[in-house]
């Protein structure tokens, strides 16, 4: 899993390296003419290249995991976490027109995670969700912690879209499966390859109200490992 | 002036669609590029007289980048080296500055390292090749 993560990590650095080539040379042409348009283009260009640089961070932390095994893990606080990642998810969701209810377990709970990767797949999930639920009427976006038992705490994600064919299901986590039209199909199979990672699992299963429900667990740090690791 | 040859670089990486970007971006900043699929294609190029630097790709299919070194040192090519890899580890890093490489950069390259990387490399060569703007008409690499 950990090789897979890792091929994808240096098949992606190529692309990324031509598109900043195309953006340093674009932003070059565009020197000494200042008019409003090609300050808008620089603008753009500029935007661009933040995007790229955030694309290649992602992918280093990705490498790093990988060939370390441990990355850059922190005590956190999972409700915490959560809410960080909704935050930045539900970014521009109003016009989306989807209720967004956070059901979490009010036990503080504590994880030892990479937050970055963490949010990565809350990200993927949340965003995946709210794709999913375009074309319903009902949109119900659900995002619920419950700690399981004393090791293991589990964060769902629910949507109330029209779930997930069984012949897209079977291979939901296989790299470069996508139902969307502009998708890579890289979010799930990165995202389980993380989760994985942490010692948790990340699965999928059908919403009994209809839709789809994602589920990921986290080993939860006892009060033992947390007094040791002070 | 007394060269007005813009300086020539030759790169050889695997994904051509990197090396054609690389092209356009160099060749923007006035130099002349050469792109190759691989190492033996790149020793096969006519230009290797007189290019100014070599830029390679760490992951070729056909042939690693260390061999190409070798088999440069051992046709006496002394050209500067800029080694392009996606993982750049203390040991990768060793062995590239045993082989005489000048600079290894780590992809994604996410800013002007290339450019800048070869301009301190080439250094008043630069200067006095490369102080005309180039027009878009002319830099935008050949398909």
């Amino acid at each position: 899993m950990g090789e897979m993560a890792s091929t994808l990590a240096h098949e992606l650095n190529q692309p990324l390296t031509a598109v900043v080539s195309y953006l340093n040379g674009s932003r070059r042409l565009l020197t000494g003419s200042d008019n409003l348009q090609t300050l808008m283009i620089r603008d753009a260009i500029e935007r661009a290249a933040e995007q790229a640089l955030r694309a290649g961070q992602i992918i280093r932390r990705l490498r790093q995991f990988v060939t370390r095994g441990e990355s850059e893990r922190h005590l956190e606080s999972l409700t915490k976490l959560i809410e960080e990642a909704g935050a930045l998810a539900l970014i521009g969701i109003k016009e989306s027109g989807v209720r967004v209810g956070f059901k979490l377990d009010p036990r503080m709970t504590f994880v030892l995670v990479d937050k970055v990767q963490i949010h990565q797949v809350l990200l993927n999930l949340i965003r995946n969700a709210i794709e999913a639920m375009q074309e319903t009427t009902r949109r119900v976006l659900t995002i619920a912690t419950t700690q399981r038992d004393e090791a293991i705490a589990e964060i769902s994600v629910s949507d109330t879209g029209p779930g997930i064919a069984p012949a897209i299901a079977a291979q939901l986590f296989q790299p470069f499966v996508t139902t969307k039209p502009e998708g890579m199909g890289v979010g799930l199979s990165i995202s389980r390859t993380i989760i994985e990672s942490h010692g948790g699992h990340l699965w999928a299963e059908p919403n009994p109200d209809g839709g789809t429900i994602f589920r990921m667990t986290l080993r939860i740090m006892s009060t033992e490992d947390l007094i040791e690791s002070v | 002036m007394l060269n007005s040859r813009p300086p020539l670089i030759l790169i050889a990486a695997d994904d051509q669609s990197m090396c054609e970007a690389l092209q356009f971006s160099l060749q923007l900043e006035g130099l002349s590029v050469h792109t190759h699929r691989d190492g033996s294609a790149l020793l096969e190029d006519a230009g290797l007289k007189l290019a100014a630097c070599l830029v390679l790709d760490d992951r070729k299919p056909h042939m690693d980048a260390f061999d190409l070194l070798r088999r440069l040192r051992a046709r006496d090519v002394g050209l500067p080296v800029i080694l392009l890899t996606g993982h750049a580890t203390t040991h990768l890093r060793a062995r590239a500055a045993t082989a005489g490489v000048r600079l290894v950069l780590e992809k994604p390259l996410l800013d002007n390292a290339l450019v800048d990387g070869i301009r301190v490399i080439l250094g008043s060569a630069w200067e006095t090749a490369v102080d005309r703007q180039p027009t878009p008409g002319q830099s935008y690499p050949n398909k």
